[in-house]
This record gives C-alpha cells, structure tokens and sequence, in this order.
C-alpha cells in the first residue's frame, strides 16, 4: 500500500508540475483578433472615399493625370491591400481561436486526471470511517470526463477562415458557457475534497476560494447582435480574462491541496544550540552555525 | 411603494443591457460624426451635394408642418413603429430579430452622428444643439430603453424555446421576470417617444425659429 500510495502522489506532483504546458495564460494583445477588423473596415473605407473625392474635380480625361485609368488603379491598389490584410487578420484569428480551444481542453483534461488521481489517493489513505465525500470526488471526476469532452480545436480554426462571423460566435458561446459549468462543477468539487482533506487528516484549513465567472452566454450573444458586433470586443476579452484568472486561481488552489497531502519533513537539531534546522538547510537559523546534511 | 421597487428592480436587472446599447450608440454616433466632418472639412464641395440630395429627399417624403398634430402624429408613430408597424415587428422573431435591431443601431448611429456633424458644418453647431437637443434628451434614452426592451425579449424567449426544444421544463418565474421587463422598459420608451414627439413637433421648432 504505501509504494501505491506513494506512486499515487507522484503522479499528482506530476499533473500539477504540467500545467505550465496545459493552462497556458493569453496575452491581451490578442485583443487586435477582434479590434484590427474595424480598424481596417475603417481605413478601407476611407481610403476608397478620399480618392474618389480627391478624383471627382479632375476626371474627365481616360488616361491622363486624374483621369479614370489612374483613379481606377489606385481603387485596385486599395482593394488588393485590403485583401491581403483581411487574410491576414483571419489567420491571426484562427490561430486565437485555435489557442482558446486548445488550452481548454488541455485544462480540462489534466484536471480530470488530477482530480481522478487525488479522489484514488484519498480512498487508500483514507484511516477514517468511509464518507461520502471520497466517492463524490470520483463522481464528479468521472462526471468531468462525460461532459467537459474536447472540442475540435483545429476544425473551428478552419472554419473561422471561412465563416468567421457565425464560428466566433459559436466558439466564444461554448467558451463561455464551458467556463460557467466548470466553476460550478469546481465548486462543488472543492466543497468535497475540502471535507475530504480534514478526514484524511490535514489541519483543518480551508481551499483558497476560487473567482466565479457567472456569465450569461445568451445574453452576451445577443447583445453582440443587437450592438452590430461592437459587444464582440468586450466578450473577446471576457474570454481571455475570465479562463487567465481560473488558471491563476487552480493554481493556487493546486499547491495549497499538494502541501496538505504531502508529508511533512521532519526537522533536524542543531548539533551546537540544539535549535530546529530545517531539512536540507546548510546553517542553523538560530546560531548559524555550519551544518553537515 | 411597490410598483417603484419592482421598477427599480427591473432597471438594475437591466442595467448590463441599457449600458452596453448605449456605449454602443454613442461610440457609432461619435466615430461618424468625426468622419463625416473629416470628410466634409477636407473636401468642402461635398456641402452642396449633401444638401441637393436633402433638397430631393423631402420632395418625396411629405413632411407636415410644424406646429400640428399631423407632425406629431408622424413623428411619434414612426418612432414606435416596432411595436405597430408590420413591416417592422418582425423584430420581435426571437433571435433572428436582434442581427436587424443591430443593422439599425448602426444605420441610426451614422445618421443622426453624420446629421449632427453636417448641420455644425453648415449651420454652426449653435444650431444643432438647438435642433437636437430639446428632443434628444428624451428620444435618445427612449430609443436606448426600446432597444434594450428588445434585447430582453430576445433574451427571454430564446432561452424558453431552447429549454423547450431541447426538452427540458420552462424556468416560469424567470420567464415571467423577463416578460415583465420588456413590458417595463417598452412602455417607458413609448412614453418617453411621446414626450420627444411632442417636443420635436411643437418645440424645437419655436428654437430653431420656424
């Protein structure tokens, strides 16, 4: 039992050391996926209309200085120009929404093998009389794994090539939403494993609470609709703060739940005050005298 | 006391709703006004033009004039249109009517922002505060209100068929909340429509000197 017990908690040391490859924190300069559309709408549009006015006064020769071939060629400059930019804003857009997805389901994955880890850890070092609070974890872990299932994220990145207006507001509305069932299904994981941790012995402490996102997705949906897509800002945003801040805060709630079930070290004496020196520390910290590890 | 604390209540439940539509319109009326009076600034001889097509324009619409009930009238039921006008209530179609409501905060936007920036040009801006402002105050909170009405019921009634198509029990209370609201929010912009109606017909047009 102990070496299954001890492989149990290496494996949990482990899950937790990979989410710095799992819950992968975006910056906000991934704001421009939803601001350089409207920029360049803007520019475009003013582009074509300053040299359509600034033409107006001297057409009316074909070819000669601010006649229509010239005016026509500059139209085509500004046309291709946008092209080229549009392009390029939905491969920046794919790759967004690629990331969105991704570090989604790599989140939710790793948490689900963490939580299912942590729930068997529990039930064999479990001393106390059997609770509920043990198969409630496995519950809700194998709950996780039915329904927080990945979504493609390299489809929806093609898509948005091709239909962004309708896949950005699919994949923000599944984000949102996914975001929302998670916390309260994380919620209710913590209220268990809170209870779990004190049977098993821990000092009676309680988790770091976790930020909720109570975002309505419909709601958000149709005001992007109903403000002609300028609400499409701030939700981008929303779906980059709202999932950076849960990561922040799993983290945290990770390396509080890995030091209540880790055993603690003991502490040796020091051999000329006979002080507590910790393990591994190379000088008393009372007389500070050397000491041999 | 209670009618006041279920209105109150009703506007802080829609406070995200009224805010958003608001920046939303405000923002689309600002960047247009500043282009149209970029555009106009830089080339001048567009004046003329914008007021030829103004000058067409109300040879086709048949504008009573002011000081009577026929303006009012007109004036009044054109800005309550969503609610009477059967060209315009399919705005009312769950979901699919918000892409509309959307195309018309944008088109309302540009033109009173482009208005307003074009009247400053050619009258001075002394003008238009004379003209818009009197009856501004009241239709612009009104038409955010109707909007944001609108938005609740899509809210609402989207939320109710999808619970309905996918199978599962209508939440009642919250339906019932919803609706509330949107009775709420519309008949305030009706009577704020009315009050701005009235203004427009027989108000701002003693200011503008008519």
């Amino acid at each position: 039992m102990p070496a299954q017990s001890e492989y149990m908690l290496a494996r949990i040391e482990e899950l937790v050391g990979r989410r710095h490859l799992t819950d992968r924190r975006m910056g906000y300069i991934w704001m421009l996926v939803p601001i350089l559309p409207i920029l360049l709408g803007i520019a475009v549009a003013a582009s074509i209309a300053g040299i359509i006015i600034s033409s107006l006064p001297q057409l009316g020769t074909v070819s000669g200085p601010g006649g229509v071939v010239p005016l026509v060629a500059q139209i085509i400059g500004v046309y291709a120009f946008a092209i080229i930019s549009v392009y390029a804003i939905l491969l920046i857009g794919a790759i967004a929404i690629y990331y969105l997805l991704d570090r989604r389901n790599n989140h939710f994955k790793r948490q689900q093998q963490l939580y299912k880890t942590l729930a068997k850890y529990l039930s064999t070092n479990l001393t106390a009389a059997p609770s509920p609070n043990v198969p409630k974890l496995s519950q809700l872990a194998e709950d996780s794994m039915f329904e927080e299932q990945d979504r493609p994220a390299g489809l929806w990145a093609i898509l948005y090539v091709f239909v962004t207006p309708i896949t950005s507001l699919i994949v923000a509305y599944d984000l949102t939403l996914d975001m929302r069932r998670h916390e309260e299904r994380q919620s209710t994981y913590q209220t268990a494993l809170t209870n779990a941790l004190a049977e098993f012995g821990t000092q009676p402490q309680s988790l770091p609470s976790p930020k909720t996102h109570k975002r309505d997705a419909l709601l958000y949906l149709i005001l992007t609709a109903i403000t002609a897509g300028l609400f499409w800002i701030y939700w981008f945003y929303i779906l980059l703060k709202d999932y950076n801040e849960h990561f922040r805060d799993q983290a945290l709630e990770e390396d509080t739940v890995l030091t209540l079930l880790k055993p603690r070290k003991p502490s040796t004496v020091c051999q000329a005050c006979g002080g507590p020196v910790p393990e591994g520390s190379r000088f008393c910290p009372s007389c500070g005298k050397p000491q041999t590890i | 006391m209670q009618p006041f604390a279920e209105i109150f209540a009703s506007f802080k439940r829609n406070r995200l709703l009224i805010a958003v539509i608001a920046v939303a319109f405000f923002t689309i009326l600002i960047v247009s006004g500043i282009v149209t009076y970029a555009i106009l600034l830089t080339s001048p001889e567009l004046i003329k033009e914008f007021q030829s097509v103004i000058g067409e324009s109300r040879t086709y619409i048949a504008i009573p004039p002011p000081y009577t009930n026929d303006l009012y009238r007109l004036i009044f039921l054109n800005n309550i249109a969503h609610f009477w006008n059967p060209e315009r209530v399919w705005v009312w179609i769950p979901l699919i009517g918000a892409i509309s409501l959307g195309y018309e905060l944008l088109l309302n936007g540009i033109v009173i922002g482009g208005i307003a920036s074009f009247t400053s040009v050619t009258k001075g801006p002394m003008f238009t505060v004379a003209g818009l402002t009197p009856h501004g105050v009241f239709e612009i909170p009104a038409f955010i209100l109707e909007f944001s009405g609108l938005a609740r019921w899509h809210v609402t009634m989207t939320r109710a068929i999808y619970s309905k198509l996918s199978g599962r029990t209508i939440d009642r209370p919250l339906l019932v909340e919803g609706l509330k609201d949107v009775l709420l929010l519309s008949l305030f912009s009706v009577v704020l429509f009315a009050v701005a109606a009235y203004v427009e017909a027989f108000i701002t047009p003693r200011f503008l000197g008519l």
